[in-house]
């Protein structure tokens, strides 16, 4: 079986090391982007199994990048989780509006990232 | 084990975004994930759930309750974001406050699961966390008088701790 | 049967009769005797059959009861295991956040960088969003603000060494403080909404304070993996910013020469 493909999508250098480095020993495949435009470009080039993204970030926040994913019709079935500073309702009701899966809040906590992403990745 | 079907009074049912709610207006306070809140007055609990479950808790008597929201079934150290330690702290916590354990009424809410192809799977993060609930609280000998779980959509929750009313409805996707 | 002895005749048809019944009769009995001796038989059998079958379901029960304290035995085993599996995992949660925060403050040798890492760090790996960073000005003997992060910079104003706030003394003290409530009874502005200071250490001198404020809503309080990274950035921290320093003059230095 391929690896699975997962994109991490973060405008803070920090909160992207910090998520690869999670992810990277778990043998997925890692594509990255810094913002919700190039989010978007990424994803149609990739086509990847999952997309961890983060909310507040230039260009496109993590919304509407969203949004736009759960539309377009190549994108739309990836599932979404949204990785959220702001823990407020909301602002996780707006990312569930915006067609997200599930979310994540920072600070990330590996053991609960590593879960969600193996679920949605179908792997047990 | 099913977890599409919401059982139980059909009261956890929101029609509008904030529901009827009770008479007087009580204070709001949101409940993000992996905390939990008790107390004994007018307090109405708002939080928004994914795969993550709340368990609700209430003495209707002592009007005293409260609510955790977790995030995954298991994990150490003990905390509020692990549903195996979760259910225990709440328990605690509403006691600490008035409550009597014989007296202890339930709801659990959330758990959905995102994907199609693993809603029937009972091994799905949302399910296992279902799970977890009903089995802790059985453990303890609480009733679950209602609950609405599964799924695939977010949930907006609003409790309120004393009389343990509960409004839920589906988050549905905007433009 | 004549009419003229109806009597006599009738008394020895009668006991003929008689006879010939209780001969039916007993001719019956002894067919019923048969025929309950081969029902008892038939019972005998079957309740042997049960016997033996009533013995099997305590043998099934039984081994039952073994399978059952197996699967408790099982299922305690594998409940110590995935919470063995969790702790590990939490260490190496841990130690990743350890070794990213280290990575970003050591991965550049420019001084905004570096500060930009120190914010990305407390607000990604401890969760805050309000922090302010210090520095000691040896020549006022104050702390002054190098930059703040959610909170205004004129609510930071420089801090005298000397004075009686919790960023002062942790600047005296070079310990870490976690910011007991009780300590803030009489704390005034920013520090009211103290959570942690982090002394910014170089060889055991203090060279200036992480003051951290309000946590985000879903971080419950300071963990001890908050105290770890909090160890981490007072030191390294400090040698970042002293390296990014170190760099400059080199720079200076080398562009003088030339």
């Amino acid at each position: 079986m391929s690896k699975k493909k997962i994109l991490v999508v973060d405008d803070s250098r920090t909160a992207l090391f910090m998520v690869t480095t999670i992810l990277r020993k778990e043998r997925y495949e890692l594509v990255t982007a810094s913002d919700g435009e190039q989010a978007l470009e990424v994803a149609a080039a990739e086509l990847p199994d999952l997309i961890l993204m983060d909310v507040i970030m230039p260009r496109k926040t993590g919304f509407e990048a969203c949004r736009e994913l759960k539309r377009r019709e190549d994108t739309k079935s990836i599932p979404v989780i949204l990785v959220t500073t702001r823990g407020e309702g909301e602002n996780v009701e707006a990312g569930f509006q915006s067609g997200c899966n599930d979310y994540v809040t920072k600070p990330i906590n590996a053991q609960e990232l590593l879960t969600k992403v193996r679920d949605h990745m179908g792997a047990r | 084990m099913s977890v599409s079907a919401p059982v139980g009074p059909a009261a956890h049912r929101l029609s509008a975004p904030d529901g009827p709610g009770p008479t007087s207006a009580p204070a709001r306070v949101y409940l993000a994930p992996g905390r939990l809140y008790a107390s004994g007055e007018d307090v109405q609990v708002t939080t928004i759930l994914g795969s993550c479950v709340a368990v609700c808790l209430w003495d209707a008597r002592a009007e005293v309750g409260g609510i955790n929201h977790f995030l995954l079934p298991s994990g150490s150290p003990a905390s509020p974001r692990f549903g195996d330690s979760a259910v225990a702290l709440l328990i605690g916590q509403v006691l600490e406050r008035g409550a009597r354990r014989g007296r202890l009424a339930a709801k659990v809410f959330g758990g959905a699961c995102v994907l199609e192809a693993f809603r029937a799977d009972t091994w799905s993060l949302g399910a296992r966390n279902v799970e977890i609930a009903r089995e802790q609280l059985a453990a303890a000998a609480i009733p679950v008088v209602g609950e609405d779980v599964g799924g695939d959509r977010g949930r907006r929750l609003v409790f309120h701790v004393r009389t343990g009313a509960a409004w839920v409805r589906p988050i549905e996707m905007k433009g | 049967m004549s009419e003229s002895k109806p009597a006599r005749t009738g008394h020895g048809a009668y006991v003929r009769k008689v006879q010939e019944d209780t001969q039916n009769f007993a001719q019956g009995l002894i067919g019923e005797v048969e025929r309950l001796r081969v029902l008892v038989a038939a019972l005998e059998s079957e309740k042997a059959t049960l016997a033996a079958q009533a013995r099997e379901i305590e043998t099934i029960v039984r081994a039952n009861d073994v399978l059952r304290a197996q699967i408790e035995g099982i299922k305690a085993e594998t409940k110590a295991y995935s919470s063995r599996y969790a702790e590990v995992e939490q260490q190496n949660s841990n130690l990743a956040n350890l070794y990213v925060a280290s990575y970003r403050l050591h991965g550049t040798l420019d001084r905004e960088e570096v500060i930009a890492a120190i914010q990305e760090i407390i607000a990604n790996l401890v969760g805050s969003e309000e922090a302010a960073l210090f520095e000691i000005n040896s020549d006022t003997q104050a702390l002054d603000l190098l930059a703040s992060f959610g909170v205004k910079r004129d609510e930071c104003p420089s801090i005298p060494l000397g004075g009686g706030g919790l960023i002062s003394l942790t600047a005296r003290t070079g310990e870490i403080l976690v910011v007991d409530p009780a300590q803030l009874s009489g704390a005034t502005g920013l520090e009211s909404r103290l959570t942690a200071c982090v002394p910014l250490k170089l060889d055991d001198k203090v060279t200036g304070v992480i003051a951290i404020f309000g946590l985000l809503p879903q971080k419950g309080g300071i963990e001890d993996l908050d105290r770890e990274l909090f160890d981490l950035l007072a030191t390294q921290a400090a040698f970042a910013l002293y390296c990014t320093d170190l760099h400059a003059k080199v720079a200076l230095e080398a562009a003088r020469r030339w």
